[in-house]
């Protein structure tokens, strides 16, 4: 579904992403770990083209992506999320979600001469959102600001946004990260479910056990180059990773 | 009388500003854009009007409406332009280009002389319907005229901001990567809304000589920019009310330190006072009320729309409680 050939990037002297090669496919939940700069980061800001990448091919559903826009990308169904989630702090819970939706009504002038037809589609997306929200229990808090939210919350809400554009694959970037765990339970339960329901996922995260629950196959990256790939049981047992990651000799 | 004339001249030019300050608000507030340029789409607006209006040899001598039109079509192309060139910057650096170029625009109109007549200006220009209202009362009419097409700007202003493209823009405002992220095109939404409040500044510049029934290059000095961005900042940011409240207080305080009596050889420091009181004024207000004198107030969708939620509950688990809720509500 979505491979990335020799991809390399350098910010002046520094080579952040080298030569790195992988692929997802259709249903899978694939980790990317390493230590901090090794470039998990700059890899996913290629990945969805907010960084134009050095060299290399990226492909997504067997086509080439790496000189389209962000906005194509996520119109194929490539979405991303942020390290540190914010959202939209200063919109409620819906808004943050109902602005998703690519909007007919989005013109300047539409609010006075296509009124109905935007009723109409709001009150669809909004169905929809409701929905989304039920479905993560943050329903209650539907009208309140972003900003009032828990880190956990946020994250949760993060997932729910993207999932309003309609992906064919997620690039989660540290989802679990500052959750603790009774909501990071909840998090894998609804990762599981989404794959269940036929998400692809690439999930870069620092927290191993939680990396090692829910991923199939996972990649190592350090100094920006690829060190090792397996599944959890291999890469737990693989003694670079050991080394780089863990500090263990 | 007198009073009664010279205080609507007074609600005519808090007017004038408060329908700057809500074209702004589309702009600077909703869309969160820096843009200290308005002066600079204000005069274009102005100057435009009054060459396509006057007579031949100077200007074109079209009918006052189609002066109006093409004013605002003018300033919509310039703005296009300008936008074009600077909104893929961004904050600090947005707001200083668009700073220069309504300067630029300033010296523009200062030194072309055999298009703007320069430093000198261009005199005893036309006002609408002058002829139909004698002198005394016309400017009560055209008080009226400015409280109109404030009510238009606001009723606009306002539909626009509880519209889907309202929360998009808050949206971009909010969090320009994150709207990025989720599919949008952001330069083009800047651009369009750009342009269109330049447009809207554009329109008010037509007012603006009508008002001042002169036009020169010295009456559009970055003071008005400021102006405009003190009216909104103390009234509200991103609030269409407190748009025009500030506007309003603002110019009302400042014309009220003209009946401060003082002895003639003050009146240069009195002068310099006007500005004191409305930097005085911005202070307190951002020290008590951060947000404006009124705060931008969140709408619910279900109560725009009014909206009903008629989702089917899909995890069993939040049946009972949201079931509860419902019936709390």
């Amino acid at each position: 579904m979505l491979q990335v050939k020799e991809l390399s990037k350098n910010f002046g002297g520094v080579q952040a992403v080298k030569n790195v090669t992988l692929e997802v496919n259709k249903g899978e939940i694939v980790g990317l770990i390493g230590p901090n700069g090794a470039g998990k980061t700059t890899l996913f800001n290629m990945i969805s083209l907010f960084l134009p990448s050095n060299s290399g091919e990226i492909n997504f559903l067997d086509e080439k992506i790496d000189t389209s826009t962000p906005e194509a990308v996520v119109g194929k169904g490539l979405l991303r999320t942020f390290q540190t989630p914010v959202g939209f702090p200063k919109l409620s819970l819906l808004e943050n979600l109902m602005v998703v939706p690519p909007n007919d009504s989005e013109g300047l002038f539409s609010i006075f001469y296509k009124k109905k037809k935007i009723i109409r589609e709001e009150q669809e997306h909004y169905d929809q959102v409701c929905g989304l929200l039920r479905q993560f229990n943050l329903y209650e808090k539907r009208n309140e600001l972003a900003e009032n939210l828990s880190a956990a919350e946020l994250k949760l809400l993060e997932l729910c946004r993207q999932l309003m554009a309609n992906p064919k694959i997620m690039l989660l970037d540290e989802p679990a990260s500052g959750v603790n765990p009774i909501m990071l339970d909840k998090m894998v339960q609804h990762i599981l479910r989404l794959r269940s329901e036929g998400m692809t996922f690439l999930v870069i995260d620092h927290n191993l056990g939680f990396i090692y629950r829910i991923c199939d196959r996972i990649y190592c990256l350090a100094n920006g180059e690829l060190i090792a790939s397996g599944t959890p049981q291999e890469i737990s047992n693989n003694d670079k990773v050991k080394s780089v990651y863990l500090g263990a000799s | 009388m007198e009073i009664l004339v010279f205080l609507s001249g007074l609600i005519a030019l808090g007017g004038i500003y408060a329908m700057l300050a809500v074209a702004l608000n589309i702009n600077g507030g909703i869309l969160g854009l820096w843009d200290l340029g308005v002066v600079g789409y204000f005069a274009v607006g102005a100057y435009s009007y009054t060459l396509l209006t006057i007579d031949a040899p100077e200007g074109l001598g079209l009918p006052m409406f189609a002066g109006v039109i093409g004013s605002v079509i003018i300033t919509g192309l310039l703005s296009l332009f300008i936008g074009y060139t600077s909104l893929r910057l961004q904050s600090e650096y947005l707001l200083i280009t668009t700073f220069a170029f309504a300067e630029i625009i300033r010296i523009v109109a200062a030194n072309e002389e055999w298009l703007t007549n320069g430093n000198i200006g261009i005199f005893g220009l036309d006002k609408p319907f002058q002829d139909l209202i004698p002198g005394a009362n016309y400017m009560l009419f055209f008080t009226g005229l400015v409280l109109i097409s404030l009510a238009i700007f606001y009723f606009f202003a306002q539909r626009l901001a509880d519209s889907p493209m309202g929360r998009y823009m808050r949206a971009i405002r909010e969090n320009e990567i994150v709207t990025q992220s989720i599919g949008k095109k952001i330069f083009a939404t800047k651009l369009k809304v750009f342009v269109l409040s330049s447009s809207m500044v554009g329109l008010v510049g037509c007012f603006y000589v009508w008002y001042m029934s002169i036009i020169a290059p010295n009456m559009f000095t970055s003071a008005i920019t400021f102006t405009v961005w003190t009216a909104l900042v103390l009234g509200g940011i991103g609030n269409n009310r407190g748009a025009v409240i500030g506007a309003f207080v603002l110019i009302l305080v400042q014309e009220a330190t003209r009946f401060i009596p003082v002895p003639a050889e003050y009146s240069v420091v009195l002068a310099g006072l006007r500005q004191f009181v409305s930097g005085m004024m911005l202070i307190l207000v951002l020290r008590f009320l951060p947000q404006g004198l009124i705060a931008e107030k969140f709408k619910s969708v279900e109560k725009i729309f009014k909206f009903h939620d008629n989702t089917i509950i899909l995890e069993p688990k939040g049946v009972g409680k949201n079931a509860a809720s419902q019936g709390a509500e």
